[in-house]
């Protein structure tokens, strides 16, 4: 049986995100917001403008959104500098350019809200890199040219570095299962995979 | 998407307090993966003032099989912890097959049982903001006379949706019942139950889920000895897809003859669609084509198709017999 | 005004015209005197970027007996909205010895649908399905089988040899249905069967584009022109080419584009950027390289003609020596280096190109799904600049087909007048789970023509191959796209209830 996937509330901490920007109070009463993570656990309100702090390949971010604003806007256009990896085109979790990895596990950044990413780590392509190395599934894409235009590469970089974290063994089955919510309009399929394979080798006889 | 208000209730209790009444219905929705609802909302379908979110809420999300083998599976468990559990796979593969051919990676990670169940429908009408149709409270069923391609065939009228749920058939088909809490009290019915069709209840709901409830657990009663089951979706699209239709089947076979059946229809009908003809039928009949072939034809002998979905009359039987050959070889 | 791309993601069409969504950013842009980011929606992608022209056509065939076709009637009407359509012209590629027994006429119907606009070949794809489809159909009833009647009706032998490759590689030889659709299907409740089709395109250059080659005193090597990349494939080839012609490796070349101040550039459509392009750059890195080794040459004390630039050196151009190298060389420029410009040259582009694509598909008569097995397609290019991106560009094209082949479909709600499923669950194009085993093949042997375009004809044949594999496995002729489910299950009832089917 594979190892349960962490629960997610357990990453959620209370004390890190929330500072007491508008809208934010204890269900009960006038409690101040920092007082309010204190006592014992209520219902949290959120609402208008808050600041929360995210973090992002492994830097802490602080960003002000709204509870409606997604992940993916977060990132794209709330972090400073931007973090421009994850792409935005369906806006609905239907083409895969905006996953990215959330604790670990691939997610359409475009579906989650930013305010429920507080304490969880996020990583986008950009954050599988290194020390500035490309990471072996991103050195594979480009020793097989396995991009056309690009657009839609981030999201398989992710979607195929997770899968392959998981499994370096999976086979081109497993790999296209598992980025069967990624597409790619340019075609680019063919070379995608075979990169993947091919990191998964090097994956698995490397460390 | 329209501004709203986050609330996380930290307890079942602060949960069932902040319910909305009847009336508050389309102002305070509850939340789990988002992974519909939000997309509801970017559409302006719904246009909350409140999302009321489960996440927080601890230990509903488990997956228990007890030592007799029933399993309750919580409300807030992902697909994908579904679709991964090995004992489950082993004893009710129907349901890890369901939950595995459910959306893409990135949704069954975050996408839960309990929204799965409690998902709207993927008619296209419904789904345009612009067609007011009768499910957002129209007059008309826009599919019956146009593009019904994807409709239902089986329970339609006055509206022709089909329930989009991929769990819910498989669900069904293993007798599941699920337990509904609402300040107070809490209440258990079958699955099979808790789905309506148009006509018997409100055409703007798929479920008899009242406004102050919130969907906790499903439970499954462990399988009878020999049972075994499947669940076969067929897709449009190998990659991510709704199901054109799908079966769910389970059969226990002694020595060449079928003892018990349960044969429940996805993507069919507005709700998980149990073919109850076609189970009785099956029981005592010889394990055998034929009588698959017999059994597919008695399922869907009370369809009536639309214009452009005659095709599910065939692809369905072709399916159920499949399905039960599947089972036997 | 200046308009800078410097990424816009794949280029498939509607690119030619600013569009209202173009005139929407310019304005307010001007309005704010700031810069403008639009980002459409995924529905007004569908409803206002423009689509690809629709076409009704139909064709009425006869052929000898040995294949010949002796009678063809084409009507066709383009339905390209408030626009007038596309429509590539009739018989496609395919002739009739004699003329007269020909007749064709093409309309548009107008409706209240936003004005098509080019898409990927456009007007081709829609004339190949009409010819490609009852071409076939006449193979089958004439007995000479798919690949022959293709030939018996092409003149032009370069199709007879993409064929034949395309057949080859495809495993038509040893394929068991030829002559007729598989007759039983096999344990698995599933048909085989391979079909085939061919395209054609011009892809050639124009006197378009002006472009810049520098060298600076550091060793820098700077290719300078305005034309926008549709990918990755322009910015490598023109690198590559300044690169080639100073000996340097191609991470020693910076290609500069994507800017219209950076001068006058081709419009990028109809495949014509490479052929228009490549030759430039090679004029001026010709022309850069030249005033580089006069300069070096008086410096010294040697002829020009005595000077080459080869693995990073500067070598004595016959024996090879080296004398200096790339930096030295460099180090001797004023501040300003060394540049020169460059212009089209005729004679490094060609014009014209053929392609065949074969498709092997398996139905499933259980379900009516259409599963593409494999791919081939053969495509000349002229001189292929960048043998990897030419194969990505060919299987593109193949994949484009096969997405719109199987699941591509607007669908248009004309009571309500709404478009039903402009959004990416609804409008399915292909993913991950539906790729075959593609073999793009490149044909060189008309390598000599120079430079010429050939994304587009990679997007024309596949789907016509798809429906006539379709056939060739389970008998179900399909006339219309995409082939779904549900009409490869109805054309096999119908079958059924004809006696035709096993
Ligand atoms: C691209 C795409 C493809 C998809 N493909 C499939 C598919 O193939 N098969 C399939 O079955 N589904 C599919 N879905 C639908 C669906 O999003 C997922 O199945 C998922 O399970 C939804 O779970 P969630 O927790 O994210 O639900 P949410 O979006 O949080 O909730 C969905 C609905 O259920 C209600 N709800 C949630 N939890 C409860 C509860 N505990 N009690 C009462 N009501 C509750 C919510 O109010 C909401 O109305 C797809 C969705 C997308 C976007
Ligand atoms: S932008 Fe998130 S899935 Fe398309
Ligand atoms: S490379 Fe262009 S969308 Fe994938």
């Amino acid at each position: 049986m594979p190892p349960e996937s962490p629960d997610p509330r357990q990453h959620v901490s209370r004390r890190s995100f929330l500072k007491g920007a508008g809208g934010v109070a204890a269900a009960g009463g006038a409690l101040g917001a920092a007082k309010a993570f204190a006592a014992a656990p209520t219902t949290e309100r959120l609402s208008g403008t808050v600041e929360i702090e995210l973090l992002v390949n492994g830097e802490p971010r602080k960003v002000k959104v709204e509870p409606r604003t997604t992940l993916l806007n977060a990132l794209r256009n709330h972090c400073e500098p931007p973090v421009t990896g994850p792409k935005l085109v369906c806006d609905r979790g239907s083409c895969g350019a905006c996953t990215v990895l959330l604790e670990g596990q691939p997610v359409y950044s475009c579906m989650q809200l930013a305010v429920d990413c507080t304490g969880r780590a996020v990583t986008t392509v950009e954050g599988l890199a290194v020390d500035g190395k490309l990471s072996t599934v991103q050195e594979a894409f480009v020793a097989h040219d396995a991009l056309m235009c690009g657009f839609c590469t981030p999201g398989f970089v992710v979607s195929i570095s997770a899968c392959l974290q998981k499994n370096p063994k999976a086979t081109r089955e497993e790999l296209q299962q598992a980025c069967s919510g990624n597409f790619c309009r340019c075609g680019t399929y063919p070379r995608v995979f075979e990169a993947a394979l091919d990191a998964g080798r090097k994956l698995q006889g490397g460390r | 998407m329209k501004a709203f208000e986050l609330l996380r209730p930290a307890s079942l209790e602060q949960a069932l307090e902040l319910l909305p009444k009847p009336a508050d219905r389309e102002r305070v929705r509850v939340v789990a993966g988002g992974q519909d609802l939000y997309t509801e909302m970017k559409d302006r379908l719904i246009e909350p003032d409140q999302l009321l979110d489960l996440k927080r809420l601890a230990g509903f999300d488990r997956l228990e099989i007890d030592g007799a083998g029933n399993v309750t599976l919580g409300a807030l468990l992902t697909l994908s912890r579904v679709a991964e559990h090995a004992g489950l796979r082993a004893s009710l593969p129907l349901v890890g097959e369901a939950a595995l051919s459910i959306a893409s990676t990135q949704i069954r990670n975050v996408g839960t049982v309990g929204g799965n169940l409690n998902q709207r429908p993927r008619c296209w009408y419904y789904r345009h903001p612009g067609a007011h149709c009768l499910k957002k409270g129209g007059s008309e069923c826009f599919s019956k006379e146009g593009f019904n391609k994807y409709n239902a065939i089986l329970g339609g009228g006055p509206s022709y949706i089909v329930h989009p749920s991929d769990l819910a058939p498989a669900l069904v088909a293993a007798g599941a019942e699920v337990v509904l809490a609402k300040k107070g009290s809490s209440r258990t019915l079958p699955l099979e139950q808790y789905y309506t069709l148009p006509r018997d209840g409100d055409p703007l709901r798929e479920t008899v889920l009242g406004s102050d409830e919130i969907l906790t657990h499903v439970r499954i009663p462990a399988p009878a000895a020999g049972w075994k089951s499947t669940y076969l979706k067929f897709k449009e699209r190998g990659s991510f897809d709704f199901a054109l239709a799908s079966v769910a089947a389970g059969l226990v076979v002694e020595a060449g003859v079928v003892r018990s059946a349960r044969l429940v229809l996805g993507g069919v009908a507005p709700i998980p669609w149990r073919a109850k003809a076609a189970e009785e039928f099956l029981a005592g009949k010889p394990a055998q084509p034929a009588t698959w072939r017999e059994a597919a034809a008695i399922a869907l002998s009370k369809a009536e198709p639309l214009s452009d979905n005659e095709y599910k009359v065939a692809l369905s039987q072709n399916l159920i017999e499949r399905a039960f050959t599947r089972l036997t070889t | 005004m200046t308009t800078i791309v410097d990424y816009m993601g794949g280029g498939f069409g509607a690119k030619f015209g600013l569009g209202v969504e173009g005139q929407a950013a310019c304005e307010a842009a001007l309005e704010l005197k700031r810069p403008v980011h639009l980002m459409l929606t995924r529905e007004d992608e569908f409803l206002t970027a423009g689509n690809r022209s629709g076409a009704v056509i139909q064709v009425r065939a006869g052929v000898a007996k040995d294949g010949t076709l002796t009678a063809l009637q084409g009507e066709i009407q383009r339905l390209g909205g408030v626009g007038g359509g596309s429509f590539s012209g009739f018989p496609y590629i395919y002739k009739l010895r004699d003329e007269k027994g020909l007749h064709s006429s093409i309309r548009s119907v107008y409706t209240h649908f936003d004005a098509a606009r080019a898409m990927r070949a456009p007007g081709h794809v829609q004339a190949s399905f009409a010819i490609e489809s009852a071409l076939d159909e006449l193979g089958y009833l004439a007995g000479v089988g798919a690949l022959d009647i293709r030939k018996q009706n092409l003149t032009d032998q370069v199709y007879h040899r993409q064929l034949d490759r395309a057949a080859k590689e495809i495993g038509w030889e040893a394929h068991p249905n030829k002559l007729a659709p598989q007759e039983r299907p096999d344990a698995a409740g599933t048909k085989t069967g391979i079909g085939f089709a061919i395209s054609t395109w011009g892809g050639g250059g124009h006197e378009e584009c002006r472009v810049r080659v520098a060298v600076g005193r550091d060793g820098s090597l700077t290719a300078t022109v305005g034309t926008q990349d549709l990918g990755n494939g322009t910015r490598t080839y023109v690198a590559a080419i300044a690169a080639e012609e100073f000996g340097l490796p191609l991470e020693a070349a910076t290609a500069r584009i994507g800017n219209t101040s950076y001068g006058r550039a081709n419009a990028s459509g109809g495949s014509t950027t490479a052929a228009s392009l490549a030759p430039a750059v090679k004029d001026a890195a010709f022309n850069a390289a030249k005033a580089l080794r006069e300069h070096l040459a008086k410096g010294l004390g040697r002829g020009a003609a005595e000077l080459a630039f080869r693995g990073g050196s500067v070598v004595e151009s016959s024996g090879g020596k080296a004398l200096m190298t790339w930096k030295e060389a460099c180090a001797t420029l004023g501040s300003a280096g060394i540049s020169a410009d460059g212009e089209w040259r005729s004679e490094l582009a060609g014009n014209g190109v053929h392609g065949a694509q074969a498709a092997k598909v398996q139905v499933d008569l259980s379900t009516g799904r259409v599963r593409v097995l494999k791919m081939v397609g053969v495509q000349d290019c002229g001189l292929p600049l960048n043998r990897t991106a030419v194969e990505s560009q060919l299987n593109g094209g193949m994949i484009q087909a096969l997405s719109y082949a199987l699941h591509e479909e607007r669908v248009l709600e004309t009571g309500l007048g709404l478009m039903l499923n402009a959004n990416f669950v609804d409008y399915k194009i292909a993913g991950c789970q539906e790729m075959p085993e593609l073999v793009p093949l490149i044909d060189e042997e008309d390598i000599g023509r120079g430079v010429i375009g050939m994304a587009e004809p990679a997007i024309v044949p596949g789907h016509s191959a798809i429906a006539n594999a379709i056939f060739n496995a389970c008998g179900v002729r399909l006339r219309s796209l995409p082939f779904t489910p549900d009409k490869v299950l109805d054309g096999l009832a119908l079958l059924a209830a004809n006696g035709g089917a096993k």
